[in-house]
């Protein structure tokens, strides 16, 4: 008896050891593949003062996602691979650019593309792209959001020549195809308010990597009666109260949930939708809101971008909902809808920028403080690269994103991810902050190309002999984590007493 | 054509996304009552969460610069990721059941 249960252990262990060394050689055979990661994104290609970009999606890539679903995007004939997140069908956003020159500024908007989206249409193709050239670009608009989420002037609303965009009959954003308008010119956009909907977006981090670059109202159609103005900068005092909190409660991570809102502009009140998710953080202070019905205490829910749908149809109505760090709300005013063809301003996590200059990645930044107008210049903005390798990393690693509530699984997870992201993420050079009294950025470089270029022919034989030890002592620890799991003279035998 | 790297690389994944998922679930369920107390006590827990995240961010940065360094191929680190996988998943596992059979004695002795 006892011979065969060592024979059976015997043949297990030889078994077990088989299949693993013939993982590690089949795997093996793909050493050094690293072109299936997006780290290898190229920024905006802005060369003769033009930039196209166009996207295909697939979902045939052998790219492999730790979480979620992965896509493939075509740009300029290379493929990037994305992960979308669909676990708890939360909508990991990916990012996808839009950009166009206007005045020697150039303005670049992400759209976003959640799993839902992904996943509920079919996607052939479509095309972001515009030619810079202020007279004969054209840009190929990626709109038809619903109505309650209308990132685009309705057609009622947009010049005959551009109409329609899409159907905005359908609950969630719709991306098709859409034909080249080579017709269409920045100035176009600007004057017929075309360019609304090349909104700010964000990836799944809460980097403020976004641009806002819109004054979008729509004529003689908001504010309501009595305010003719046309600049949401005049709409200071707008304020947005669910009319019933219960109706906020998104508690699921990545729904989409709406609810209806009252405004106050003055004296008035009007009934407005917000299309809630999780991403942004709104608190109301009840001092300011003191109307019937506001609860007293401060609440807590979240908001996308701010485009509301009211009856009268009216866009980017912002808000400013700033508090401090330390969670208490600044004074009433800063919760004022706020926004100007500029800047939009989110406190907090959540920031969006006009970029004003690319070579340094700056913005103009303002916002109100105590009734002021405060703006600064922030510089060193987060670059599309970083955003999206930022994103793929953090979806590699944690498997989650700024919504998902998930702060101590993700870090007992993070040796997980942190293995496969190991596997799935390429070398980047690694910027050591300045040194003190010194100044100047010191890079690391990544060894391998100097390894190449020093090691020559003799680097596949080191690096074989490397890896062949690792995985040697690798092997040996998994024999000896078998051998103390099942050892057989060390198991607890329960004796019945008689 | 299907290349026996890309079979074995399914095989991976898919043994890596049911551990990956499990070990998720499990500790997702177990970590749930800590995340509501820090949620609901913690005024600047995005803030918070956001700066683990970074954290974790950098070390996953260093870790690939290292292994680049170390010459540590790609099919070294899948091996590694299976093992450790295993080792969380069966650790997980394991632990789950000992505190299910002990509480089960406790309620039924």
């Amino acid at each position: 008896m006892k011979t065969l249960k060592n024979d059976t252990r015997y043949i297990i262990k030889r078994v077990l050891i088989g299949v693993l060394i013939a993982i590690v050689l089949f795997n093996a055979r793909k050493c050094g593949v690293y072109a299936d990661t997006i780290s290898s994104y190229k920024n905006f290609n802005l060369t003769n003062n033009k930039l196209n970009a166009t996207w295909t999606v697939n979902t045939s890539s052998s790219f492999t996602c730790n979480y979620g679903t992965k896509y493939t995007f075509e740009y300029d004939t290379t493929q990037y691979n994305v992960c979308i997140n669909n676990r708890n069908s939360s909508p990991l956003n990916i990012t996808i650019f839009n950009a166009f020159l206007y005045n020697d500024n150039i303005y670049i908007s992400y759209l976003p593309i959640t799993s839902t989206i992904f996943n509920s249409l079919n996607y052939t193709k479509y095309n972001l792209s515009y030619a810079t050239d202020n007279v004969t670009g054209r840009i190929e608009v990626v709109t038809n959001y619903d109505n309650n989420q209308n990132i685009g002037a309705s057609p009622d609303n947009m010049a005959p020549n551009y109409q329609p965009y899409g159907n905005y009959n359908n609950k969630f954003i719709n991306i098709t195809s859409y034909p080249t308008r080579s017709d269409l010119t920045a100035t176009d956009l600007i004057t017929n308010n075309l360019y609304e909907d090349l909104s700010l977006i964000y990836t799944n981090t809460n980097k403020p990597v976004y641009i806002n670059n819109t004054e979008i109202v729509p004529p003689s159609t908001f504010p309501p009666s009595g305010y003719s103005e046309l600049s949401l900068k005049d709409y200071q005092g707008v304020v947005f109260v669910p009319k019933n909190y219960n109706d906020i409660q998104c508690s699921v991570v990545g729904d989409l949930c709406n609810t209806t809102f009252d405004y106050y502009y003055q004296e008035e009140i009007k009934e407005a939708y917000f299309p809630l998710d999780n991403r942004f953080n709104i608190r109301f202070n009840s001092d300011f809101l003191n109307s019937p019905g506001v609860p007293s205490e401060l609440k807590s829910t979240y908001f996308p971008i701010s485009q509301v749908s009211v009856n009268e149809t009216f866009y980017y109505a912002f808000m400013i909902y700033n508090y401090t760090n330390d969670g208490s709300p600044l004074d009433p005013e800063t919760y004022y809808a706020y926004g100007d063809a500029k800047v939009w301003y989110d406190s907090t996590l959540w920031n969006y920028y006009l970029v004003d200059d690319f070579n340094t990645w700056s913005a103009n930044v303002c916002y109100m403080l105590d009734g002021n107008e405060v703006c600064t210049t922030i510089s060193g903005l987060p670059t599309l690269k970083d955003a999206i390798e930022q994103a793929q990393l953090e979806d590699n690693i944690l498997g989650t994103h700024v919504g998902d509530l998930n702060l101590f699984s993700s870090i007992i997870r993070f040796p997980l991810g942190f293995v496969q992201s190991l596997s799935s993420e390429s070398c980047t050079a690694i910027q050591l902050p300045p040194l003190p009294f010194i100044g100047g950025n010191i890079s690391l470089p990544c060894m391998s190309l100097i390894y190449q270029q020093v090691l020559g022919i003799y680097q596949p034989v080191i690096s074989g002999f490397i890896n062949f030890i690792i995985i040697y002592y690798l092997i040996l620890a998994v024999i000896k984590f078998y051998n103390r799991t099942f050892d057989p003279s060390k198991a607890e035998i329960e004796v019945i007493d008689l | 054509m299907i290349q026996p790297s890309e079979i074995s690389e399914g095989i991976s994944e898919f043994l890596y996304n049911i551990l990956s998922v499990f070990a998720t679930t499990v500790i997702n369920i177990l970590t749930a009552p800590i995340e509501f107390i820090f949620m609901s006590t913690m005024p600047n827990y995005y803030q918070f969460r956001y700066f683990l995240q970074e954290c974790l961010l950098r070390l996953t940065q260093v870790g690939i610069y290292l292994c680049d360094a170390l010459m540590i191929e790609k099919g070294t680190i899948l091996f590694l990721e299976l093992v450790l996988t295993c080792f969380i998943t069966v650790s997980l596992t394991s632990w789950v059941i000992k505190i299910v059979v002990k509480w089960w004695h406790y309620i039924v002795p």
